[in-house]
């Protein structure tokens, strides 16, 4: 269920002993990613200019969070965190993934589901929004699943309301008969309403 | 459903990064105060990627891939000004591209139109909410292709 939003007013935040992996294959976007999490007082950052570099790096260090760009030139965000859900060493493989997208298709927002990411953020990146998704991930009560076609949080989580068209309908039910769509882009609000999340406001 | 293989285990991250540290307030402050200088970065490369969206939108073969990639290199660069609306133009542009890709050509004076926008964005910062969001809106219904005819919305 989704919580009310909640101020964090006195709320205290300790990454100093947290390790990182930032990735974004265009390097201002990981400069500005890198500089809000050393801001926000991250001890150990990685920075990852390409996916491949980033699965390498999943493959030897463990890390607490991982920042990716979803659209990433050769494999994308969605497909590396795909391939860390299910090869990276284990402790890798549960590990909090946020998504930063810069075109959010609702195609794009549903791949971010199934691909096993936790929440979607639509760019331009803001430290208050990183933190909100971070306070956002520490109340996240979604099971991890780890099954042959899917491994990362529960995304049975939302309910999909009655069938279109029936009544009881809920404004922000999901369509079940979502497919491949090409559809403008999403607001922020319209990607959190995808991915349920217990909304905390900074 | 019941036996998927499922774990309700809590992660490090949730486990460890609330305990203790830093008030909220006094990190976003660093957090602001860190991007500063990547930001003004961004800012001398928008203006390079608005000139470099504008070669392409001149080129007689309005090439689609190209336009795309150029907006969403754009995207990333409004995080100079997250309120200019720069991102948000940009995103309409690439909404205009994908949407002529998937069937017919692309409207060069709409690109146009989205061009000069985000020159207006990066170039004006004290231009009032209410004239970008009116901008906005109108490069909206530009991408949906959905033209105002009087009161009328056609598809």
């Amino acid at each position: 269920m989704q919580a009310s939003p909640s101020s964090m007013a006195g709320a205290t935040l300790n990454l100093q002993r947290l390790a990182f992996l930032l990735v974004d294959d265009n390097q201002l976007a990981l400069d500005l990613v890198c500089q809000i999490m050393l801001g926000l007082g991250a001890g150990r950052i990685t920075r990852c200019d390409s996916a491949g570099e980033a699965l390498a790096a999943v493959s030897a260090n463990d890390f607490d969070l991982v920042i990716a760009d979803a659209q990433m030139e050769g494999m994308d965000g969605f497909e590396l965190i795909r391939k860390m859900r299910r090869e990276a060493r284990p402790a890798n493989r549960a590990v909090p993934v946020i998504l930063v997208s810069g075109h959010s298709r609702q195609s794009d927002i549903i791949k971010a589901r199934d691909c096993g990411a936790n929440f979607v953020i639509a760019k331009p990146l803001t430290p208050k929004v990183l933190v909100e998704r971070i306070f956002w991930l520490g109340r996240d009560e979604r099971p991890f699943i780890d099954c042959d076609a899917y491994v990362g949080p529960d995304r049975r989580f939302k309910n999909l309301g009655p069938p279109l068209g029936a009544a009881g309908r809920r404004a922000d039910d999901i369509n079940a008969a979502l497919g491949e769509a090409s559809s403008p882009n999403l607001s922020q609000d319209e990607i959190d309403a995808f991915l349920k999340p217990a909304k905390v406001n900074i | 459903m019941a036996d998927t293989p499922q774990s309700a285990a809590r992660s490090r991250f949730a486990q460890n990064a609330f305990k203790g540290g830093i008030p909220v307030g006094q990190a976003l402050k660093a957090a602001d105060f860190e991007a500063r200088a990547v930001r003004g970065r961004m800012a001398a490369a928008l203006i390079a990627g608005i000139e470099r969206l504008n070669t392409l939108a001149s080129d007689a073969t309005l090439e689609p891939q190209g336009l795309y990639r150029a907006s969403a290199e754009i995207i990333d660069l409004g995080a100079c000004d997250p309120t200019s609306g720069v991102s948000d133009a940009a995103r309409s542009l690439c909404d205009l591209v994908e949407r002529a890709g998937s069937g017919g050509g692309i409207d060069r004076r709409s690109v146009r139109v989205h061009l000069d926008a985000l020159r207006l964005f990066s170039q004006e910062p004290k231009i009032s909410d209410e004239h970008r969001q009116g901008v906005l809106a109108g490069l909206r219904t530009l991408s949906s292709d959905r033209r105002v005819v009087g009161r009328d919305v056609i598809e």
